[in-house]
């Protein structure tokens, strides 16, 4: 038990910065207390640390403006870019057997369904890796519980859809997007103006793209899903003023 | 004003004086009778009094009764004595003539 409770202690001392971790280890382990007070005291003390994250607005916005409803917003793509898929994808495997005509009269040609799937795909990555980005850049130190949020919105959402589940192709090109996001906004903070100008006029470009090819998903929630970009482009300008701001009227 | 707590840290601190730190603070404060110090409430009332100026703390040398981690050093600031000496005051100031024992209230007239 008290080898499970300082097994407890070193995981949990994880959540403090690493001068504060190394400080209250060293005061526990010189105190001689047992592992259940160890436990108990640095607990107290995460929680506090923890509430204390939360006074900064960043991680309300990132709970509020991105865990819920991106979350939402991005678990429907994947339902309809997967529908999408298979439609196509049944489309090629019996093209010698359908009637061209009908393909001609419905719009549903190959080139079209091939054009459009690499402009959803590309949009699906670059919403799941600026929504990571975001979510990092916001987050910070409160990652681990708007992350374990998003996971739940996300597991709940595939909970309620079975048995229809939505296809391991693009739960992977969502989690590995979404967490090399998260990595490096939480690594970079804001990207360079320039970076930012440049996904935002591609997403933007494909988005127009998407809606006017088909229409098929509401402009409203593509609008949403490119919220993340527009804030990415928010902070880069606002950084990019402050830099030469700076560089004009040094202290 | 400071608050019952922090006036308790400080002095921890100045009784030690360069010796103080979290853990030897802690056994300062629990040394008296019915007196508890959570870890976490040491250690975000020592932020708070820092980012009031009321002390300094850095990181000082490892030690090997302590698994070979550091210790937070605390210093009072000046603007800390003066706190707590004001505190310190205010209670002197305000406890004269009142007599708290054996739960009664006693004026002195």
């Amino acid at each position: 038990m008290t080898r499970i409770c300082w097994w407890l202690v070193d995981v949990v001392s994880q959540l403090l910065e690493p001068n504060e971790r190394d400080a209250v280890r060293g005061d526990l382990a010189e105190s001689g207390e047992t592992g259940g007070q160890a436990l108990r005291g640095l607990l107290g003390l995460v929680v506090r640390r923890q509430a204390a994250l939360w006074k900064d607005w960043r991680p309300w916005l990132a709970l509020a403006g991105l865990v819920g409803p991106a979350g939402m917003l991005l678990f429907q793509f994947s339902i309809s870019l997967s529908r999408t898929y298979d439609l196509y994808f049944w489309i090629i495997g019996n093209y010698r057997v359908i009637d061209p005509a009908i393909l001609e009269q419905t719009g549903l040609t190959v080139g079209h369904g091939v054009a459009l799937l690499v402009c959803h795909s590309f949009l699906w990555v670059s919403w799941s890796w600026t929504g990571g980005f975001v979510l990092g850049s916001l987050s910070r130190r409160t990652l681990w519980v708007n992350g374990a949020l998003f996971c739940l919105v996300w597991l709940s959402l595939s909970c309620s859809l079975r048995p229809v589940s939505t296809p391991k192709l693009f739960t992977v090109l969502f989690w590995f997007p979404s967490i090399w996001g998260v990595r490096q906004g939480l690594r970079l903070g804001t990207l360079r103006l320039r970076q930012a100008i440049l996904l935002a006029a591609a997403i933007a470009s494909m988005t127009g793209l998407a809606i006017w090819t088909v229409g098929w998903w509401p402009g409203e929630r593509s609008l949403a899903l490119s919220l993340p970009v527009l804030y990415m482009l928010a902070t880069a300008s606002s950084r990019r003023w402050r830099d030469s701001y700076r560089r004009q009227f040094p202290r | 004003m400071l608050g019952e707590f922090e006036y308790l840290l400080l002095s921890a601190a100045a009784r030690l004086g360069e010796h103080a730190y979290g853990a030897a603070m802690r056994q300062e404060i629990e040394s008296s009778p019915g007196r508890r110090c959570s870890i976490g409430a040491l250690y975000t009332t020592l932020d708070r009094l820092e980012a009031k100026g009321l002390i300094e703390t850095w990181m000082g040398d490892a030690t090997p009764q302590r698994g070979g981690r550091p210790k937070r050093m605390v210093r009072v600031t000046a603007k800390g004595t003066q706190a707590a000496a004001a505190f310190y005051n205010a209670v002197v100031r305000a406890s004269r003539g009142v007599s708290w024992e054996a739960n009664r209230v006693a004026v002195r007239l």
